[in-house]
């Protein structure tokens, strides 16, 4: 089990893409063909390369050291668990690309596109191939800055927006991982992957929360997702798919890294550390729960098609969080959490990124995605329709669709963890996962409903011609949700229990889960009751228009608190400059006024001091002046920093849902902190 | 005698010499100046770099001008830093000369060129001679040469702005050089000496003795330094001079001249001041969080700027509060981020210099807002300004994160997890002000709506030269840092 290759494969295959990327950007614009099939290519030299380490992997540990790159050297490490995440994202990466040349044809400045796309590619394998957390960081944030551009590339004012406000996130993110990283070599030494609680001292807090915004605002953790609902809808939608796919999962990579690697400890660990874990784990489970219940609220309260997927994928990756939660606080017993996530992780790869690709084949052919203007796409689009029920269902967690085998792991580990520790707040983490899982098939009858049931819009009533390349990859990815649906254990054994293994799970949390039954009564049961909760609250919900509410404007986040703050803040800042300035300017005037004086009594004889002085006061006058021009100028400056229009504050491309948010996670905190001490 | 021994003096004879050749040269064989001028830049830069592997083989030695030896005569000291220091200087002048040539034909009047040129080599032979004394007054002097000079090389333009401008930094520049020339007068009162080694064999017991002069002297040089380096409270005078200047002289104002004088006070810490001193005023932490404020104050100005080069040099107020932390923070690791952050800071700050210079050049516009859409039309200057703000920034791969690094774990080593906070706030800031302008370059979709002129490429080249450079610190900072911290540790 403990073989370790040494290999330069890995490099390679980071190295290729982003290389190939750079290239496609010298490519002139007109040569469309070479680049398409330039980037099929690399995408699907990169899926082989991985297909290709599976035995090797299987076996042990795949290294690649490069010492002299940088102050740390380079180290990539490949384990079974880093590589179920490159197959997913070669995989989507495939296909993303292959949707990309039906649907991108009629955009603009399609170089820049092909060359980031491919080069993000290259960036997000080195994410999780990373064997320490110097190179994880590099690579999060080369990645950071090469999707930033496949964000704004409709390059129109929502989009630079939505990519500012991802840009300074992701920003923040970076420098609260490089803060995170030095505090763990200040206090480690090293940087490597390997469980180092011990050794962590009294700044583990600090380093266990830092890494957690880190991670947690690529994520789309509450309350850190505010970047999340704007910039996911506004890429193209094959970026989309990347987006919510596969990138928000490297945060979910760093998370199980950091919670489930590093913060273990290395030897037996004494009980303080096992207390630590167990907290740190519960909270972390609790932002899971907050995050996919209100990811789901919000995504029932949009219209727009995309903002709903958005803002479902924050709700799922509710569930990816809350299952590692489960996994950290019950120590060696959390292999079920953590497989259920794991698997978790894979399975929305596969159905996120084919709604988005769904619905993205909708809007290139109808150019439509607010919901109210869109209908009747069943009659005009039977295949998309058809793969978009398989695509749903699965995501709703329907028995037979890949969703139900993960989200089941997830439930029982928490069933399990209610058993074991006893904790009445388990108990209610499990109701709102219930209710949550209730919310997440309304929104998708919503969906389902406003897109392809009802009357044809008139301006929409022509046929619609569906490109090859589309269709195939609708299929593929409604395939690839059925086969895992139908199969679930497959994957389970083969390959995610054999992750669980390396982390060093007792065998008999992991012997729980060969044969894990998944088609028995008691899944299919709740199953069956999470269906009606649905259609009891849709029903009525959608009959009454309660799902077009908006929530009032004044309750919008971004004017209680982001604007004023740092306004206040910034303005005190300059206002002490300007004090400054003109305190010079002050002083140069009493100086010339003094010297003036001193001169009248010393020199009668002479004018020329005099009139120096004079004339040096009154620069001295120009310059308090000028001082103040400044000053005006600096405050005009700052109010035109903020970009949000008042007029044009609309909550639905707001975040109301952050003080809404905010707010529970506060209330659950406290339950949480009251219940579990 | 042997020519390689009288090297220390040769440098600034050659820079010196060049400086009152210009003017001639350039009156009666103008063809022939600015080569000149560029030969005698490199001739210095072949000598330090000749004076390294010496210094790296021998180890420390000294040089007695005229072989006069102490207490009558000045000694230049070389070690690895004060070494360092020169090969820094004269690689970023040389550098910015060869942008300069083409960018001044168009900001001069073409009659104040030779002189241009006299002033350019004068600051570069000031500087030299400061990076190298090991004497009080002699230093006095060469901040004096600099100071006047680094003036002249912003009036030189002749328009209102200029003029105003360096005569705020003249009257500055001279109370902080009076103030040093108070505190030295304070030393020589207590010590009967001038010479750095024979001052700090001295100090211990004056201290004793006269402990309100030694107070005063280093509240003095404090407030000496701190001026013409521009630390936080007595930056007044950058901003406007710094902006105004033509873009050569702000890239050499911003990227060289701020930073000899922080490494000035660095070698009056280290090598004048004895270490109880040091340790029983607490100057350090006094620097530490004068260079914080200045930090964040800076960063915060640059955000509210319409210049694009107010811009700039505001945030060199901020940049160089990072040397000034680095020499503060008093340890090994934190010094060696500092001064790492000397070089690549004077490399990026000037490549943003000379970009904004491409672009007043070719397109006439100062003003941020205007530059929407001028990735376009200038692709080339905007990828080098987007390579010199990712490493303000500190993105992995250029040599501005190389040096937050080191400065952080400093921090963290010394047990003050407050700075690391402040460094990473500030590169939040750095962000917030540099992206709007890389992203509306690039992202606008306007078409851009100015005339352009074509660049040449003798412009082109040094930018490029600026970028490859940065990476370079970025990927394989390595062989400087080592360099660096042997270097430092000889001081401790």
């Amino acid at each position: 089990m403990e073989t370790t290759f040494s290999t330069f494969i890995p490099l390679y295959l980071i190295l290729i893409p982003m290389l190939t990327g750079i290239v496609l950007y010298f490519l002139p614009e007109s040569k469309m063909l070479i680049r398409k099939a330039v980037s099929i290519t690399a995408a699907l030299f990169s899926l082989a390369g991985v297909i290709w380490l599976l035995p090797y992997v299987l076996m042990g540990e795949v290294c690649c050291d490069l010492i002299e790159f940088m102050q740390f050297g380079l180290y990539l490490s490949i384990d079974v668990i880093s590589w179920v995440f490159a197959l997913l994202i070669t995989m989507a990466y495939f296909l993303a690309v292959l949707f990309s040349f039906s649907y991108m044809d009629h955009e603009h400045n399609l170089r820049r596109y092909y060359s980031f796309l491919i080069f993000t590619l290259g960036a997000l394998l080195g994410v999780v191939f990373a064997g320490d957390f110097f190179s994880l960081f590099i690579f999060f944030e080369i990645m950071t800055f090469s999707s930033f551009v496949l964000v704004i590339h409709k390059q129109d004012r929502e989009a630079l927006q939505a990519g500012s406000l991802y840009l300074y996130m992701a920003i923040l993110g970076g420098l609260s991982l490089l803060f995170a990283i030095l505090l763990l070599y200040g206090n480690t030494g090293h940087l490597d992957m390997i469980p180092a609680l011990e050794n962590l001292g009294t700044q583990r807090l600090a380093i266990l929360v830092l890494f957690m915004i880190g991670f947690g605002i690529k994520a789309g953790l509450v309350p850190l997702h505010i970047w999340l609902p704007l910039a996911h809808p506004v890429a193209p939608s094959p970026a989309s798919a990347l987006l919510s796919g596969i990138m928000i999962k490297a945060g979910a990579y760093g998370i199980l890294r950091v919670s489930l690697v590093l913060f273990r400890p290395a030897g037996e660990g004494s009980t303080a550390d096992w207390i630590f874990i167990f907290n740190s784990g519960y909270i972390l489970m609790w932002i899971g729960i907050v995050t996919m219940v209100a990811g789901a609220l919000m995504a029932l309260l949009q219209s727009n098609t995309k903002r709903i997927l958005a803002y479902s994928s924050i709700s799922q990756m509710g569930y990816i969080a809350a299952g590692f939660g489960v996994a950290v606080f019950m120590g060696l017993e959390g292999a079920m959490g953590f497989t259920g996530s794991l698997y978790h992780i894979a399975n929305h790869a596969v159905f996120k990124a084919g709604l988005f690709s769904m619905i993205g084949v909708v809007y290139m052919l109808t150019h439509e995605l607010d919901m109210s203007r869109l209908g009747g796409m069943a009659k005009k689009m039977p295949l998309v329709t058809v793969t978009f029920v398989i695509a749903a269902l699965g995501i709703a967690g329907m028995p037979g669709f890949n969703g139900f085998a993960s989200k089941t792991l997830i439930h029982d580990a928490m069933l399990e963890s209610y058993k074991h520790f006893d904790l009445y707040g388990i108990f209610i983490a499990e109701r709102f996962f219930f209710i949550t899982s209730a919310l997440t098939i309304c929104y998708f009858l919503k969906l389902f409903q406003g897109v392809f049931l009802g009357p044809v819009p008139e301006k929409l009533d022509r046929d619609y011609k569906l490109p090859i390349s589309a269709g195939f990859i609708t299929v593929v990815f409604a395939a690839l949700v059925l086969v895992v649906g139908i199969f679930p254990n497959l994957l389970l054994e083969r390959l995610l229990v054999p992750g669980a293994q390396l982390l060093g799970f007792s065998d008999y949390s992991i012997a729980g889960l060969y044969g894990f039954g998944y088609f028995e009564w008691y899944p299919l049961r709740k199953t069956l009751l999470v269906t009606l909760l649905a259609l009891f609250i849709y029903l009525p919900a959608s009959a009454r228009g309660w799902f077009d509410w908006t929530p009032p404007p004044r309750l919008c986040i971004q004017r209680l608190i982001i604007q004023p703050i740092p306004q206040l803040v910034l303005s005190f800042f300059l206002r002490e400059t300007s004090i400054n300035d003109m305190a010079l300017g002050q002083f140069y005037e009493h100086s010339a006024n003094e010297n003036k004086h001193s001169d009248y009594y010393s020199s009668d004889v002479d004018e020329a001091p005099e009139l120096a002085h004079d004339e040096a006061a009154q620069s001295a006058y120009y310059m308090i002046g000028k001082g103040l021009d400044r000053d005006r100028q600096m405050r005009e400056q700052l109010r035109s920093f903020f970009w949000w229009d008042q007029q044009q504050w609309n909550i639905k491309n707001l975040n109301f849902d952050n003080l809404l948010l905010a707010i529970v996670l506060g209330v659950v905190l406290f339950i949480v902190f009251s219940y579990g001490s | 005698m042997e020519l390689t021994n009288h090297f220390p003096a040769l440098i600034m004879a050659v820079l010196l010499g060049i400086s009152f050749l210009s003017p001639i040269l350039y009156r009666w064989a103008r063809k022939a100046s600015a080569p000149a001028l560029i030969t005698s830049l490199s001739l210095a830069l072949v000598m330090a770099i000749y004076l390294l592997f010496q210094v790296l083989q021998v180890g420390e030695f000294t040089y007695y001008m005229g072989g006069w030896p102490p207490p009558y005569g000045i000694e230049f000291r070389l070690d690895l830093i004060r070494v360092y220091m020169l090969l820094v200087v004269l690689a970023v002048s040389l550098w910015i000369m060869v942008y300069a040539l083409k960018d001044l034909e168009h900001e001069l009047k073409t009659e104040v060129m030779g002189w241009y040129y006299t002033l350019y080599a004068l600051v570069v032979g000031s500087m030299a001679g400061i990076a190298l004394t090991n004497d009080l007054f002699n230093l006095f002097v060469l901040m004096e040469i600099c100071a006047i000079s680094a003036c002249a090389i912003i009036s030189v333009k002749e328009d209102r702005a200029c003029l105003e401008a360096s005569f705020k930094y003249l009257i500055l520049s001279a109370m902080g050089t009076g103030c040093f020339l108070l505190g030295v007068a304070m030393i020589y009162m207590v010590t009967g000496q001038m010479n750095y080694d024979l001052v700090n064999a001295a100090l211990p017991e004056a201290v004793e003795l006269y402990p309100n002069n030694m107070f005063a002297a280093s509240a003095l040089f404090i407030v000496a330094f701190g001026t013409k380096a521009a630390l936080f409270p007595l930056h007044v005078w950058l901003p406007d001079a710094h902006a105004s200047a033509p873009s050569p002289s702000s890239a050499m104002l911003s990227g060289l001249v701020i930073k000899i004088y922080a490494f000035a006070l660095f070698i009056m810490f280290y090598q004048l001041f004895p270490r109880p001193l040091l340790e029983s005023i607490p100057l350090n932490e006094i620097l530490l969080w004068l260079a914080s404020m200045g930090i964040m104050f800076g960063s915060i100005f640059a955000m509210v700027q319409v210049d694009l080069k107010k811009m700039l040099a505001y945030s060199s107020i901020g940049q160089i509060g990072y040397v000034f932390l680095g020499i503060g923070l008093d340890d090994t690791i934190a010094i060696t981020g500092g001064f790492y952050h000397l070089l690549v800071h004077a490399i990026m700050k000037s490549m943003l210099f000379m970009c904004a210079g491409v672009i007043i050049y070719s397109t006439g516009i100062r003003q941020i807002k205007q530059l929407g859409g001028i990735g376009q039309v200038l692709p080339i200057t905007m990828f080098a300004f987007t390579i010199g703000s990712a490493s303000m920034i500190g993105i992995p791969g250029t040599g501005g994160l190389i040096s937050k690094w080191y400065l952080a774990l400093g921090a963290l080593e010394i047990g003050r997890p407050i700075f690391v906070v402040i460094i990473l706030a500030s590169s939040l800031l750095n962000a917030v002000y540099y992206m709007p302008i890389i992203v509306n370059a690039f992202m606008q979709q306007e078409q851009f709506e100015y005339q352009v002129k074509p660049v040449p490429r003798q412009m082109l080249i040094p930018l490029f030269v600026g970028v490859a450079a940065l990476v370079f610190l970025g990927v394989f900072s390595r062989p400087f840092i080592v360099l660096l911290e042997n270097a430092v540790q000889l001081l401790f």
